[in-house]
């Protein structure tokens, strides 16, 4: 039973995901673009956050591809929510991409689209369990 | 865009279609079931966007990802099909992803829409795999927001933008790597991998087995999975940090399930590289041959003085190397005669043509052997056995060495006589005995070789072959050792330069005539004889031996000393013989 924050635009995996993780016990929090995303993780402190790269910066933003990575390293940069696991999802395949996303800080990264949902489970337990352990 | 990336992606079109029409056919039927089934009711909006997102693929695809017709710049071509590419994997995630939560949430689905559901998401894997194969088509070709990566510098050569400049041009195999990871899949999937491009892999489970593994044996490279049950990988690369081994094993950390904190922790601690999950073979492929090359270039460093496994061997274990210690050896001394005349008569140019032609071929015969080149200098080779290695046999090599060394000289004879005016001869000393072993040379002139007075002794009685007139010598403590001993006769006691103890020398024959053993009894006789003081009966028995070998060295030298000791006072014989000069 966790508290996760996902961050993204698609309403399709929005749904997908509340109707997942709520059969799991999970309790869902939802931000539509990156400002929406820091705002909620500072004051709602979730256990988790499942983080789209791409989106809109703000509300009624551009969408832009690193949206959710300039996020992630805001969040990193803050104290208060440096120690909350980020699972990043982006399509990008470029390995230049990824590593950079690693380097912000996110915990792992998930290609899009998720093939199975043990790959999103699997990692959502892995980092609970090693924040648990912390 | 090249009409080679042209044919790619029209390609992973065509392949994508297919899917994507099958998926769409499939959802049309899937519909029509459940419209029909009462247990499918809860779930036919799911059905339904599983449709529209199936046709919205084949859509997609089919409408907006082709080679573009015009003059399209490289960059607008790039950003459109980064859109396309995104768009479609969207769309296929909507697809996998509702087939798989209707799946889970419906208990009482019957089963053949569960099986329509499954051939759905079947077919909307394969188009990700299409995708994945064809990713250099449908990368960004203008990856203008992309940051700096923090290993993009520590190894260009992976840069996907130029995934096969890395590529050595030829390909490196036969190397043993260590796969460390838990995943039993990905072990399965590397292991394949490996061994098709021709490497011998052994797997570790978890961290302690890897532990063992690495203790038992030695690897050229380890692929290190960072989160493993019983020790994990920080555990195990600490581990061969301490022990020494990871300054010259390469440990490539696999991440992915780890964070970029945990990375740069693995770099940190001495890992050389790593690699993203999930893995892509050719940035895998790319990032094993630049470890090896790097290995295969130190290893090149060390072949100069030592043969290829040992170099090898030094490579991982280079603290076999740096720590000087005391070991049981044969230290052979070989010189090339008449040197510096031979190099009036050529000039610089020739001699040193001659000279690299027979020292490359005593080399070899160094190396046939298992020997250490300690020296390769001027027109003399030093040469050691039983280090870095112990060889119980050392003393037998350095003479089977001594052995080859002078019969692959003749060979020069055909191709350098005639210029150089002479014969192409060698003179070679061997002792064997405790040495001290190590880096002989400066900390900055690195140069492994053996010190002590033995070493000294070697190279005496190397010197001493122009006295006692055998091109070949050994010492006493050498001729104690050999297991097999080849054609040799004792020439008695010798007293070199600045050596009180006297050493007994034997001599070693390369080309043993065919009454060798005769010879050899018959100058060991009348040497016993000598030593005895027995003067008449050493010098008739000379005499007998000079008839019928009027020209062997060793006894026309002792038939003098015979003679000149009939007429010295017997108080004052020595049997052992005294160099005076060097």
């Amino acid at each position: 039973m966790a508290k996760i924050l996902i961050a993204d635009d698609d309403d399709d995996m929005v749904e997908i995901c509340s109707r997942l993780l709520s059969r799991k016990g999970h309790e869902l929090l939802v931000a539509r673009n990156a400002e929406a995303a820091v705002r909620t993780a500072t004051t709602e402190h979730p256990d988790l956050i499942l983080m789209d790269m791409r989106m809109p910066a703000a509300d009624a933003g551009k969408v832009s591809d690193r949206a959710g990575l300039d996020a992630t390293t805001r969040l990193k940069a803050d104290p208060s929510t440096a120690n909350i696991p980020v699972i990043a999802l982006t399509g990008h395949t470029m390995h230049k991409w990824k590593e950079a996303v690693l380097a912000a800080g996110c915990a792992e990264l998930l290609d899009k689209p998720i093939v199975d949902f043990s790959i999103l489970l699997g990692a959502i337990d892995r980092n609970m369990k090693r924040k648990g352990a912390e | 865009m090249t009409e080679e990336t042209g044919q790619v992606l029209e390609q992973l079109r065509s392949a994508l279609l297919e899917d994507a029409e099958a998926a769409a056919s499939i959802s049309q039927l899937l519909l029509e079931n459940a419209s029909q089934s009462e247990a499918a009711a809860p779930w036919r909006r799911d059905l339904s966007r599983i449709r529209q997102s199936a046709l919205r693929l084949y859509r997609a695809v089919r409408q907006r990802l082709h080679a573009p017709h015009g003059t399209a710049s490289p960059k607008a071509i790039g950003e459109r099909l980064h859109r396309v590419r995104h768009d479609i994997r969207g769309i296929l995630g909507n697809v996998l992803n509702r087939c798989q939560l209707v799946t889970l949430e419906a208990d009482g689905l019957d089963e053949e829409l569960r099986a329509d559901l499954d051939r759905i998401r079947d077919h909307a894997r394969r188009c990700v795999d299409h995708l994945d194969q064809h990713r250099e088509v449908t990368r960004d070709e203008t990856p203008a927001e992309t940051p700096a990566p923090i290993a993009a510098r520590r190894s260009p050569a992976a840069s996907p933008t130029a995934p096969l400049i890395c590529l050595p041009a030829t390909d490196i195999t036969g190397a043993s790597i260590l796969v460390a990871d838990d995943n039993p899949t990905s072990r399965e999937l590397l292991g394949r991998f490996l061994k098709r491009h021709g490497h011998d892999v052994a797997f570790a489970a978890d961290g302690r087995e890897a532990l063992d593994l690495l203790h038992a044996r030695d690897f050229d490279l380890v692929l290190l999975d960072v989160i493993m049950p019983r020790a994990d990988g920080f555990e195990v690369l600490a581990s061969m940090r301490e022990t020494g081994k990871l300054a010259h094993t390469p440990v490539i950390v696999i991440s992915g399930m780890d964070s970029g904190p945990n990375v740069v922790r693995c770099i940190e601690m001495g890992a050389e590289d790593f690699l993203p999950r999930p893995i892509d073979m050719a940035l895998l492929k790319a990032r094993v041959c630049s470890c090896l090359e790097r290995q295969r270039l130190r290893e090149r460093e060390f072949a100069q003085f030592f043969t290829p496994e040992l170099a090898r061997q030094l490579v991982r274990r280079p603290e076999i190397l740096t720590g000087g210690r005391s070991m049981e050896v044969s230290v052979l001394f070989c010189d090339i005669v008449g040197f510096s005349r031979i190099s009036e008569r050529l000039g610089a140019i020739d001699t040193l043509r001659w000279l690299s032609d027979v020292l490359d071929a005593l080399a070899a015969c160094v190396m046939d052997e298992g020997g250490v080149l300690v020296n390769y200098v001027g027109d003399q080779i030093m040469a050691m056995w039983g280090a870095p290695e112990a060889q119980p046999d050392h003393a037998d090599r350095a003479c089977r060495t001594a052995i080859a060394m002078m019969k692959v000289l003749p060979q020069f004879d055909r191709r350098w006589q005639s210029a150089i005016g002479a014969r192409t001869e060698a003179s070679i000393g061997i002792n064997s005995g405790e040495a001290f072993v190590g880096n002989v040379g400066t900390p900055r002139k690195f140069q492994y070789g053996a010190l002590g007075n033995m070493v000294n002794l070697a190279s005496r009685v190397q010197s001493a072959t122009k006295y006692v007139r055998a091109p070949v010598l050994m010492t006493h403590h050498t001729h104690a050792r050999l297991k097999i001993r080849p054609p040799h006769r004792r020439l008695g006691k010798f007293r070199v330069n600045n050596i009180e103890e006297p050493v007994g020398l034997f001599e070693l024959a390369a080309s043993p005539p065919a009454d060798w053993l005769t010879l050899r009894r018959a100058y060991e006789r009348a040497l016993d004889c000598f030593e005895k003081h027995q003067l008449g009966k050493a010098s008739s028995l000379l005499g007998n031996l000079l008839v019928k070998n009027p020209s062997d060295g060793p006894s026309l030298l002792l038939m003098s000393r015979v003679a000149a000791s009939l007429f010295a006072d017997e108080t004052t014989f020595d049997p052992v013989w005294t160099f005076s000069a060097k």
